[in-house]
C-alpha cells in the first residue's frame, strides 16, 4: 500500500500542477485578448477593413465599355 | 505500487494539460468561427444566384434560337460583307452586353453581401460589449432586403431578350434600292432593340441597385456610429 507521506506528496504535486496551468492558461488567454484589441484594425471585420472593402465594391462604370462598343459598330452599321 | 503512483501522476498531468490546450483553443477560435459562417453563407448565396442566372440563360438560349437564326438569315442577305459581318456583331453584342451587365450586378450583390456579414459580426461583437446596436440591426435587415430585391431585379433582367423580329423584315434581293432598305429596317431594329436595353439596364443600375450599395453603405454608417465598437468583446 502506498504510504500516507507519499499520498499528500502526490496530491500536493498535482494540485501545484492543476494551479499552475490554469494560471499560466488565464495569463496566456489574457493576452491573447489584449493582442486583439490591439490589433483590432487588422481584424476582418473591423470598420476600417470593412470600409476598404466596400471602396472596393466595383463601380458600374467598369461595364460602359461593351455599351460604348455596341454604340460605335451601330453608328458604323 | 510505486510505479502504479507514478503512472497516475504522468496520466493525470497529461489530461490536464491538453484539457487546457482544448479551452485556450476553443475560446481563441470561436470569434472566427462566426464571422466565417457568416461568410459561408454569404457565399452559398452567391453560388445560387450564379446557378439560378445560368439556368435562366440556359432557358433564353432555347428560346430565341430560333428568332436568332431567323435574324441571321436575313443578315447573311446583306451583300456589303462588311456591313454583314457588323450586323452579325452587334446582333451577338445585344445578348452579351446583357450578360456582362447582369453578371457585374449579381458580382456587386454578392460583394454586398460579404460586406454585410462583416458589419453583422462587428454589430454583434459591440452588442456582446454592451452596446445599444438597434440601429444597425435594422440597416442590416433592410439592406438585407434591398440585396434580395436587388438579386430577383437582375434575375428578371436576364431573362429579357433582345433579338431581331425577322418576320417584320422583307427579303431582299442583290437591287441596290432592296439591299439599302434591308440595312435600313436592320438600323431601325437594332437601334430600338439598344435603346431598350440601354433603358432596361441604366433603369436597374439606377434603381435596385443603387438601393441595395446605398443600404450597406447606410448600415456601414450606423455602424460607426456605435461608440467602441473595434473594440474585441472578453470572452
Amino acid at each position: 500500500m502506498m504510504s500516507s507521506k507519499a499520498v499528500i506528496i502526490t496530491v500536493v504535486v498535482v494540485l501545484v500542477i492543476v494551479l499552475a496551468v490554469w494560471y499560466l492558461s488565464y495569463v496566456f488567454l489574457g493576452q491573447m485578448q489584449q493582442g486583439q484589441q490591439m490589433q483590432t484594425s487588422n481584424a476582418p471585420d473591423s470598420t476600417q477593413n470593412i470600409s476598404s472593402d466596400l471602396n472596393q465594391v466595383p463601380s458600374d462604370s467598369t461595364v460602359n465599355g461593351d455599351m460604348n462598343t455596341l454604340d460605335q459598330d451601330l453608328q458604323n452599321f | 505500487m510505486q510505479k502504479i503512483q507514478k503512472y497516475t501522476l504522468v496520466a493525470t498531468t497529461s489530461f490536464i494539460l491538453l484539457a487546457s490546450a482544448g479551452f485556450i483553443s476553443a475560446q481563441s477560435t470561436n470569434a472566427t468561427s462566426k464571422l466565417d459562417n457568416l461568410l459561408q453563407m454569404a457565399q452559398q448565396r452567391a453560388d445560387n444566384a450564379q446557378q439560378r442566372l445560368q439556368q435562366i440563360r440556359d432557358d433564353v438560349q432555347t428560346r430565341i434560337k430560333d428568332a436568332h437564326q431567323k435574324a441571321q438569315e436575313k443578315i447573311s442577305q446583306i451583300k456589303d460583307k462588311s456591313k454583314q459581318d457588323t450586323a452579325t456583331r452587334i446582333q451577338n453584342q445585344l445578348d452579351h452586353v446583357n450578360q456582362v451587365w447582369t453578371d457585374h450586378f449579381s458580382n456587386v450583390l454578392d460583394r454586398l453581401d460579404a460586406v454585410l456579414q462583416k458589419i453583422q459580426s462587428r454589430a454583434d461583437k459591440a452588442s456582446q460589449n454592451g452596446q445599444d446596436v438597434t440601429a444597425v440591426t435594422t440597416a442590416i435587415q433592410n439592406a438585407n432586403d434591398k440585396i434580395a430585391a436587388a438579386r430577383t431585379v437582375v434575375a428578371n433582367q436576364a431573362q429579357n431578350t433582345y433579338e431581331v423580329d425577322a418576320t417584320s423584315i422583307s427579303d431582299a434581293d442583290s437591287a441596290a434600292s432592296s439591299q439599302s432598305s434591308l440595312v435600313s429596317q436592320l438600323r431601325d431594329q437594332f437601334k430600338s432593340l439598344k435603346d431598350q436595353l440601354f433603358s432596361d439596364l441604366t433603369g436597374l443600375r439606377d434603381g435596385a441597385m443603387k438601393d441595395a450599395r446605398q443600404s450597406v453603405q447606410d448600415a456601414f454608417q450606423a455602424l460607426s456610429n456605435v461608440p467602441n465598437v473595434d473594440e474585441e468583446p472578453a470572452n
